[in-house]
């Protein structure tokens, strides 16, 4: 039997196919090689490395500062600790005046009116249970 | 020797995607040459801020929203703007459009000063300060929660350790609490190797970069793919679109603060106490079995950072008798954000919460 259709591959398919196995056997391959108790001593080692230098640097640095007579890192650290207790203390005196400014009999009126009902009924469907 | 004419159907086709590369060039540069993109803008007041933390509470939408109250608790791995990406593609729009009165806690970027953070003041501090707030701006006793991912645990830590918590229902999105079932991440903090406290000692918080190469790594090739498969479905403005937004907050990776990561790592990961039951938090136990709001957790099929093994145990857990397990399909970011959410996950959550907030 004879037709005048020729069928054509369909090349994106079989692309997009072939692109999604592959990214799924890499991954696999690259993940079972990444769970190797041999990599996470590895992954472990580099980190000290990174940190041994991030330490040393940091010393160097503070040293450096102190002598310079400028503050170090740990300086302006404590300073930001003492403006977040300063920040938290304003933010409860704000949350404060919010609170009573909210209480005042004016503004309890004006709110009762802009605040929305709570009385919203679920739409009438079947229970979810 | 004549040709044929070429199909006026293939000449269309050829058309149309002609014209949608152009317009996907126009509209990618847009989105690649934009320093900030404008996400999370669904309208919101903030109604409390503590150090870093803020929350948020979205301006109803409708006249009449259900009685309970709802607040999201979001993760302290990344930024929360997952939940509330653009218009039409945001969980918090849709939330407020079907009548919930939302809050959400938002922890902020760590900064340096927040190094001391740990999981103790989240769980018995900011959560029950945010739910005092919800309490006094809306009058209502009770309120109901939404956790997402390390949200949804921070969450269950609460309820575990206030057997009084003015809370009516909990939903929990893709949350672990079996920390063996991490996959890689528990084979990369194996305790003989890793020194958690060398590096939150050396670093005070865990830098972003650290936790973008560690997601990066879960999945090696998805750097190099993630294009490819935009291409492919180049036609696609919406999807473009939400892949592009998606993919800008996977790389927005914040810090972890030091001392919060040192309990998790030693503590959830090392001791998978939250489990096994062991888990104290300022000298309270984490009760799993003394939960009894009704619960629903949503988890999704191909979640590579949450997955299945992680999160199943949470409902087999807890004391709560009314629980549902929802599989759904799609991945961590996938299951929240995105075309596959809107149709999914969020209909989902719509019809399990809008019954119990009334």
């Amino acid at each position: 039997m004879s037709t005048n259709e020729t069928s054509i591959p369909d090349f994106s398919e079989a692309y997009r196919q072939w692109a999604s196995q592959s990214e799924r056997q890499w991954n696999e391959f690259l993940n079972q090689m990444m769970s190797t108790e041999e990599f996470s001593q590895s992954l472990g080692r580099n980190m000290d490395v990174f940190l041994h230098f991030q330490k040393t640097m940091n010393e160097a640095m503070g040293s450096f500062f102190t002598a310079m007579n400028v503050p170090t890192r740990t300086d302006v650290l404590a300073l930001g600790d003492r403006l977040l207790a300063i920040e938290d203390r304003l933010a409860t005196i704000e949350a404060q005046l919010t609170t009573a400014l909210a209480n005042a009999p004016a503004a309890s009126a004006k709110n009762s009116q802009a605040k929305p009902r709570r009385t919203r009924k679920p739409p009438e469907t079947p229970s979810a249970n | 020797m004549s040709t044929a004419p070429a199909s006026p159907d293939v000449a269309n086709q050829v058309q149309t995607a002609v014209d949608a590369i152009m317009r996907r060039g126009l509209v990618g540069l847009e989105y690649i040459s934009l320093e900030d993109p404008k996400v999370g803008s669904t309208p919101k007041d903030t109604v409390l801020t503590e150090g870093s933390m803020k929350l948020y509470h979205y301006r109803a939408q409708t006249d009449e929203v259900y009685r309970i109250p709802l607040l999201v608790v979001t993760s302290l791995v990344s930024k929360p703007y997952i939940l509330d990406l653009t218009p039409g593609q945001s969980m918090m729009e849709f939330l407020v459009k079907q009548g919930y009165d939302v809050y959400l806690i938002d922890w902020g970027v760590p900064r340096k000063e927040d190094k001391n953070l740990r999981l103790d003041d989240y769980v018995l501090r900011r959560i029950p300060n945010c739910i005092a707030r919800i309490q006094e701006d809306t009058g209502e006793t009770q309120v109901n929660l939404l956790g997402y991912c390390v949200g949804g645990s921070l969450a269950t830590m609460y309820l575990g350790t206030h057997a009084d918590a003015p809370v009516a229902n909990m939903a929990c999105l893709t949350t672990p609490l079996n920390f063996k079932g991490m996959g890689l991440f528990s084979q990369w903090t194996d305790e003989r190797y890793f020194d958690v406290d060398r590096i939150v000692d050396t670093l005070g918080n865990v830098p972003g970069e650290i936790l973008l190469s560690a997601f990066d790594m879960l999945r090696p090739t998805g750097r190099l793919m993630s294009p490819i498969q935009v291409l492919d479905r180049i036609r696609d403005d919406k999807y473009v679109k939400s892949f592009m937004m998606v993919d800008r907050w996977a790389a927005d990776q914040i810090p972890f603060p030091g001392e919060a990561f040192r309990q998790m790592v030693k503590e959830l990961y090392w001791k998978n106490a939250m489990l096994e039951g062991t888990l104290e938090l300022g000298g309270r136990r984490v009760d799993l079995e003394s939960i009894r709001v009704p619960m629903v957790h949503a988890m999704a099929e191909h979640d590579h950072i949450v997955p299945y093994e992680a999160a199943k145990p949470l409902l087999d857990n807890v004391g709560s008798e009314d629980t549902e397990e929802v599989v759904l399909r799609g991945g961590h970011a996938s299951l929240v954000a995105g075309g596959n959410a809107m149709y999914r996950l969020w209909p989902k959550l719509d019809q399990w919460l809008s019954v119990r907030s009334t």
